[in-house]
């Protein structure tokens, strides 16, 4: 079911400079996608159309199946998660109040708000105590925890990121992107991510858009846009550096063969990378490794030429 | 030495006086401080959301503040006459602009981010206002809050040469008999009247601030 919906949706701020142009999209329920493209490309503002926060110039947007018109903003955005880059945690309000600022905005009792907090804060990883500090206290990971804490709030179905980690510091950023991939795993949230950062895009969504001025150049999984590029320009965005990024962050049982395995003189175990895999080849100047998982049973050859068959194989 | 004796033996002689004219300073005062507040942080609040008057509000607003305070005084004069009210109409005149100015720029200061996310998870014009622009301006309505009050007050002095009460009664008088010892007593109760509300004033905003930002400093 499609939970966000744009048909032919044009913006533009100044009439005849369109950011966004005849855009069609459509998001299921439970995905992970995340919205790439140079910077000045729309993304920012295709986001902001999902919450109302910018209307549509062309078009029509349809959020759980109703078009944006008969929405009535507050309400639509009270159902939808907000993260921002600079997170926006209110800095005259507690930890916990930051937390539950929508469910204040709705009326909810202050006992419930707690109890809520309290939840929360537990499913970020922070410690309670925090809940009755003030955000100058956090530093900006913690910061950017409560920010992903305060979206879920009103257990939203979607929830909208706006470059939520740029300003974090790039281990920090390690960390909260694989605790927003474990939250999305747990609580099948469909989430719209934006980035300009393609390596963060690889390791969070199972889905990709990349735009440019203001149109869809590609969508597909990673593999399809690195292997299969649709437009020089896609190529170009994602070069050789993030074909790196890609085997890097691709585990080595995801392109083995596991079709009849045999042992070989040397061996990767599975959660390794593909990267770590052609390196032990190519430092043993061999060209297959065995695949053992963390019993030491074999699973699995990795070679390249069947590597690339699995990169290449068209998704969906 | 003499001359301070003289002013103690005054003040302690004529105590009743005294005591009445700063009782009616502290009355005037306070109900012009009251209007300005009421008029300034309505009207503060109203230009940030009516935008393209806000320039023009701001700018008749520092027009009244560049009239001499004895002009704006006399000019009344012939419309309302002579007594309180004209006083309270130029008192507040003159101290609005302090607080429609902070109030203004306090609540356009926050920080667009957080006015942003505010918005996008879904208040209300007035939510916005009341739980996030207002709460975070506060430091700076309540510094214009401080600068206007001892303006006020010591601006009430003047009040007396349209006949209305307080010690510019007691300044009036000295002045016109020459009695230097009432005049100087009567500007030193103005003084002290105003640099103990500033003391208290200062006191609540600090409070203010280290409970928005943390530090007396700001953000």
């Amino acid at each position: 079911m499609e939970v966000i919906q744009f048909d032919a949706v044009g913006h533009a701020y100044q009439p005849g400079i369109p950011v966004v142009k005849d855009l069609n999209l459509r998001i299921e329920k439970g995905e992970f996608v995340t919205l790439i493209g140079p910077s000045g490309c729309g993304k920012t503002t295709i986001l902001k159309m999902v919450n109302g926060l910018i209307e549509p110039t062309e078009g029509e947007i349809h959020v759980h199946g109703k078009p944006l018109s008969e929405w009535d903003p507050i309400a639509l955005r009270r159902k939808i998660g907000y993260v921002i880059q600079q997170i926006g945690l209110f800095p005259h309000l507690s930890i916990a109040d930051n937390i539950t600022y929508v469910l204040d905005l709705e009326g909810v009792s202050k006992t419930d708000q707690r109890k809520r907090a309290e939840e929360l804060i537990d499913l970020i990883g922070l410690d309670p105590s925090y809940l009755d500090r003030y955000p100058r206290e956090l530093s900006g990971g913690q910061k950017q925890r409560v920010g992903v804490a305060r979206a879920l709030a009103n257990d939203p179905e979607i929830i909208l990121m706006d470059e939520p980690f740029g300003a974090v510091d790039e281990i920090s950023r390690r960390g909260l992107q694989e605790e927003i991939v474990a939250l999305h795993k747990k609580l099948k949230k469909t989430i719209l991510f934006v980035t300009h950062d393609i390596e963060e895009a690889f390791r969070l969504g199972s889905w990709m858009i990349l735009f440019k001025d203001g149109k869809i150049e590609q969508q597909g999984r990673r593999e399809e846009l690195v292997f299969r590029p649709a437009t020089p320009f896609v190529e170009s965005f994602f070069g050789l550096k993030n074909f790196v990024s890609y085997l890097t962050l691709t585990a080595v049982e995801e392109l083995m063969d596991s079709d009849s395995p045999r042992l070989t003189d040397h061996a990767i175990t599975v959660g390794q990378s593909a990267m770590d895999a052609i390196k032990l080849m190519f430092f043993h100047r061999v060209d297959c490794v065995s695949v053992k998982n963390e019993k030491n049973e074999l699973v699995g050859n990795f070679r390249l030429a069947h590597a690339k068959e699995q990169m290449e194989r068209p998704s969906k | 030495m003499a001359f301070i004796v003289r002013m103690g033996q005054l003040l302690v002689d004529r105590k009743d006086f005294f005591l009445k004219l700063v009782g009616e300073h502290i009355v005037l005062s306070l109900i012009a401080i009251a209007w300005i507040t009421v008029i300034g942080i309505s009207l503060g609040i109203y230009i940030t959301r009516q935008k393209r008057i806000a320039n023009l509000v701001l700018a008749m607003t520092n027009v009244l503040y560049t009239i001499p305070s004895i002009a704006l005084f006399g000019f009344l004069v012939s419309f309302t006459g002579i007594g309180n009210t004209s006083a309270l109409i130029a008192l507040t005149a003159y101290g609005i602009l302090p607080i429609i100015r902070n109030t203004y720029v306090g609540i356009e200061e926050v920080d667009p981010q957080i006015v942003e996310a505010a918005i996008g998870m879904g208040s209300t014009d007035r939510q916005l206002l009341l739980k996030v622009q207002i709460p975070i301006a506060l430091p700076v309505i309540i510094a214009g809050f401080r600068t206007m009050v001892v303006m006020t007050i010591a601006l009430a002095g003047i009040a007396s040469f349209i006949g209305a009460g307080g010690l510019g009664v007691a300044i009036w008088r000295g002045i016109t008999t020459n009695f230097t010892e009432m005049t100087v007593v009567g500007s030193l109760l103005v003084a002290l009247l105003a640099m103990g509300s500033d003391l208290i004033l200062g006191l609540v905003e600090r409070l203010i601030r280290r409970r928005v930002f943390g530090t007396e400093k700001g953000v």
